[in-house]
């Protein structure tokens, strides 16, 4: 199982509804809200293809502005492969 | 895993997104203590020209992390959507692992001894029977600067041809030499620094959201930060990045000569230039015109460069009205008036940002430097936070094909072989005698793809690139390849590939951090790395690929090293110092996340040319164009007209077909192609349609089209709900997909002056299949 830590830069307007509206306990938990607009959020997934459709999806939100990648470990997946 | 370590590793990712977002204030930057057996090294990212650092985790002698570099000041710890599958792409279930020799219709496994014997003897061969120049190397920006300039050693010094080029030709060529003809110096005045620093943001052909996302993300911050930042976006296509630009000016293919010519004209007519920058630092001139498209064989070109003063110039701009410019753009002549003042407002610092829309393009050459007149018209250049910048979209195209000149007509540091005291210097540096390096360049990329079809060219090499599905007019190439006769090729690659597919001797390379390396990035920043994991099975990395082959060949002495990187590295650095692009000791590369040259005395550069922070320019020379001897140190003022392109539609062909990247895809995906998940995202390539011009063809959204030009045929699916929306009369393919090779339709003109093709405009029609 995939985790990865990425940062989500969000409109300032949106920034609460957006903590609010992407939390989801297992797969996507915010952490952290900062005074710059950015979400600190960990992926969790039982796949890589999962975890990037997470990522996708929250790119495609609207007010959010980006989603960039701080840390990535997968080293689950490669003992099962 | 135990739940206690899964909570570490998800502590660990979220202090590692912290530190990131904060610049280290908050979060823990060192979460190593929480991933025992993580053995970490830093690399840049191996996709785009951006260069992003990377730090790789290694656990029994695979990779099993990654991170964003906090230590990186490109990307400051963080990385795209692309670091998910960074380390992935080097794991893909078909690598190549062992040396394939063609028997008939059937490759078959053979040893490296076997290998390197058989293409020994087919160079030997080819060079007693048809000369040097039957055989060739066709690299790419992919190439690590090792790599490339081993290839340029061996051929130029040693087999003594300058049949090289790199795949940078189909895509940097024209900023290659929009930047020679203008300042007579390679690569940008700027740095990505200026993304921060800046005011105005003019991207013209550039979908940076999605092909430079980390670079873009910058952009972004600054506006975050700054209200009075304004991104304007020029385009033939509705992309993400137009979405969130301030301003999107749609306008019809190949009219930006027409559009930067007006800017021009309106900042000339009202006056809105620095006069006291054009008195010191420009000159005036002109070339030929109606130079050509390229498009026959053998096509040759000289520019005839004629002085003018600024009043001829003045009279040049004259015909390049709003309202006649916008009769042919489309854009309304309100907006040329107002993008042209907003570029003079000495109140705001501007920049320009493009990539593939200015050079693809058959006056690539051209474009680049219409860009460059505007800045040096109002004199935004050279200072922090206003410069023109190309960007590049391989992560050693700098690097490695530009600064070491993997280019059949370049040597290192800006040099070329038709200068006979370059060729001297560099054939002192490689101790061979000076007539070995022919002083005649050879072919271009698409001019050594048609010497390869008519037999000109016997062998062909080709390494880290994928020629065969990337070249434009591709089925011509292809048939050409496997024409038979002495042809022999061998493709050295990580995967099968459609170039590997013809192949004659498949070689199996290592990857990334599978060696040790060295990229140079788009702001002149070289980064090093070292070997992290072994390369699969037999695999050996190109460097050592083309050593074997000049051993073999009885050229071994050129590469005399016993820490090949380090030693070679400090051989090529020789003709970087004292020309301005002096490089720093190998060893200070390991230890820095990159350098910007020139660096002297220890001290990176970030602004070329400019006083107090270029060491070659004198206190009180402000500005110096010291690169530009033969311009009494001035910058060039090109008149470069508006031209057409080489093919428009017509009645037959009705709509424009214009080819690029998408995020989830790098290249021609040969990489990317092996993450499943991302096959899964965006399997296949799909053909963007207008919804009216859809509507008009009957065509829905999924619906199977057929696109058709005068050199090809597939059929896609049409997509009129994706990211990437279709200008009316327009159509978009992206070119990742190898069983949707969109590049058999393109058309082989280029440039005359850069050689590079334009993979954006040519006509196409459209059927519902």
């Amino acid at each position: 199982m995939p985790i990865s830590g990425v940062v989500i830069k969000c409109q300032m307007e949106r920034l609460g509804e957006l903590e609010r509206e992407l939390h989801r306990p297992g797969s996507v938990e915010i952490s952290n809200v900062l005074g710059d607009g950015s979400l600190i959020a960990v992926i969790e997934s039982a796949s890589l293809e999962e975890e990037i459709s997470l990522v996708k999806n929250i790119m495609a939100v609207q007010g959010v502005l980006d989603v960039r990648v701080a840390y990535h470990n997968f080293e689950d997946q490669l003992m099962a492969e | 895993m135990a739940l206690s370590r899964r909570d570490f590793l998800k502590a660990s990712a979220a202090a590692a997104a912290l530190a990131a977002a904060t610049g280290g204030r908050l979060g823990a930057t060192d979460v190593h203590a929480a991933e025992g057996g993580i053995r970490w090294g830093k690399a840049p990212c191996r996709f785009c020209g951006t260069g992003c650092g990377v730090l790789v985790g290694v656990k029994d002698g695979r990779i099993v992390a990654t991170k964003g570099d906090p230590a990186a000041p490109v990307n400051k710890g963080l990385n795209c959507i692309k670091g998910y599958f960074l380390s992935k792409v080097l794991y893909g279930k078909d690598r190549l692992t062992k040396p394939l020799i063609r028997k008939g219709n059937k490759m078959v496994e053979a040893s490296w001894d076997e290998a390197m014997d058989l293409i020994a003897s087919k160079f030997r061969e080819s060079i007693a029977k048809h000369g040097p120049d039957s055989v060739a190397m066709f690299g790419s920006g992919q190439w690590t600067v090792f790599e490339g300039y081993a290839a340029a050693k061996l051929f130029k010094a040693g087999i003594g041809t300058n049949n090289i080029e790199p795949n940078a030709r189909f895509c940097m060529a024209s900023a290659v030499t929009g930047f020679m003809t203008t300042f007579n110096s390679d690569e940008p005045m700027g740095c990505y620094d200026d993304l921060d620093l800046g005011d105005t943001y003019f991207l013209w052909g550039a979908n940076m959201a999605e092909c430079h996302p980390v670079l873009f993300s910058r952009l972004i911050d600054n506006r975050l930060k700054n209200p009075k930042v304004k991104i304007i976006d020029f385009g033939t296509r509705f992309t993400r990045t137009s979405q969130m630009a301030d301003k999107y000016i749609r306008f019809n293919p190949q009219t930006d000569l027409a559009l930067l010519n007006a800017i021009a004209h309106i900042i000339v007519r009202d006056r809105l230039y620095d006069e006291n920058f054009i008195r010191k630092h420009v000159v005036f001139k002109k070339g030929k015109t109606n130079i050509g498209y390229g498009l026959e064989d053998k096509f040759k070109f000289a520019d005839d460069p004629k002085p003018m003063t600024f009043d001829e110039y003045r009279e040049f701009l004259k015909p390049y009205t709003p309202e006649y410019v916008s009769k042919l753009s489309g854009v309304p002549a309100k907006t040329i008036e107002e993008v042209a003042r907003l570029y003079a407002d000495k109140s705001r610092k501007v920049n320009s940002l493009w990539t593939m829309g200015f050079n693809q393009h058959v006056r690539g050459t051209w474009v680049n430097n219409l860009v460059y007149n505007v800045h040096l018209l109002t004199g935004k250049i050279c200072k922090p936070g206003e410069n023109p910048m190309s960007l590049t979209g391989q992560p050693s195209a700098c690097g490695t094909a530009r600064e070491v000149g993997t280019f059949t007509h370049r040597l290192p540091a800006d040099m070329v072989v038709m200068n006979e005291e370059h060729r001297k210097k560099a054939a002192e540096i490689w101790g061979v005698p000076a007539e070995k390096i022919p002083a005649k360049p050879t072919y271009h990329a698409t001019e050594m793809f048609r010497a390869l079809d008519r037999g000109d060219i016997k062998v062909l090499w080709v390494q880290v690139t994928n020629p065969f599905q990337s070249a434009p007019n591709l089925s011509r190439y292809r048939k050409g390849a496997r024409k038979g006769g002495d042809r022999f090729i061998i493709v050295s690659d990580i995967y099968p590939t459609r170039s590997t597919e013809l192949a004659d001797v498949v070689l199996p390379s290592a990857s990334w951090v599978e060696k040790e390396g060295f990229f140079g990035n788009a702001e002149r920043r070289g980064q090093q790395w070292f070997k992290m994991v072994e390369p699969p099975g037999e695999a050996r990395n190109d460097l050592w690929q083309t050593m074997e082959l000049a051993r073999r060949l009885g050229h071994g002495n050129l590469f005399p090293y016993k820490y090949v990187e380090k030693e070679m590295f400090e051989e090529y650095r020789k003709f970087t110092l004292g020309q301005g692009k002096d490089l720093a000791p190998y060893e200070a590369y390991t230890k820095a996340r990159g350098l910007r040259w020139p660096v002297v005395n220890g001290k990176e550069t970030l602004w070329r040319y400019a006083e107090g922070y270029d060491p070659y320019v004198k206190a009180g020379e402000g500005v110096k164009f010291y690169k530009n001897k033969p311009n009494d140190y001035k910058a060039v003022i090109w008149a470069r007209p508006y031209e057409p392109a080489a093919e428009a539609p017509d009645r037959q062909y009705p709509f424009w077909l214009c080819t690029g990247r998408v995020l989830e895809q790098w290249h021609t995906g040969t990489m990317t192609g092996r993450v499943p998940e991302l096959k899964r995202a965006y399997g296949g390539a799909v053909c963007e349609i207008h919804p009216e011009d859809a509507k008009r063809l009957k065509v829905k959204h999924g619906d199977k089209v057929r696109v058709t030009s005068r050199r090809g045929s597939i059929v896609l699916t049409a997509d009129l709900r994706g990211r990437g929306k279709a200008e009316k009369g327009n159509v978009f393919v992206a070119f990742f997909d190898e069983n949707k090779m969109i590049n058999e339709l393109c058309i082989d003109a280029y440039c005359p002056i850069s050689g590079e093709p334009d993979y954006k405009k040519c006509a196409v029609k459209l059927e519902k299949a």
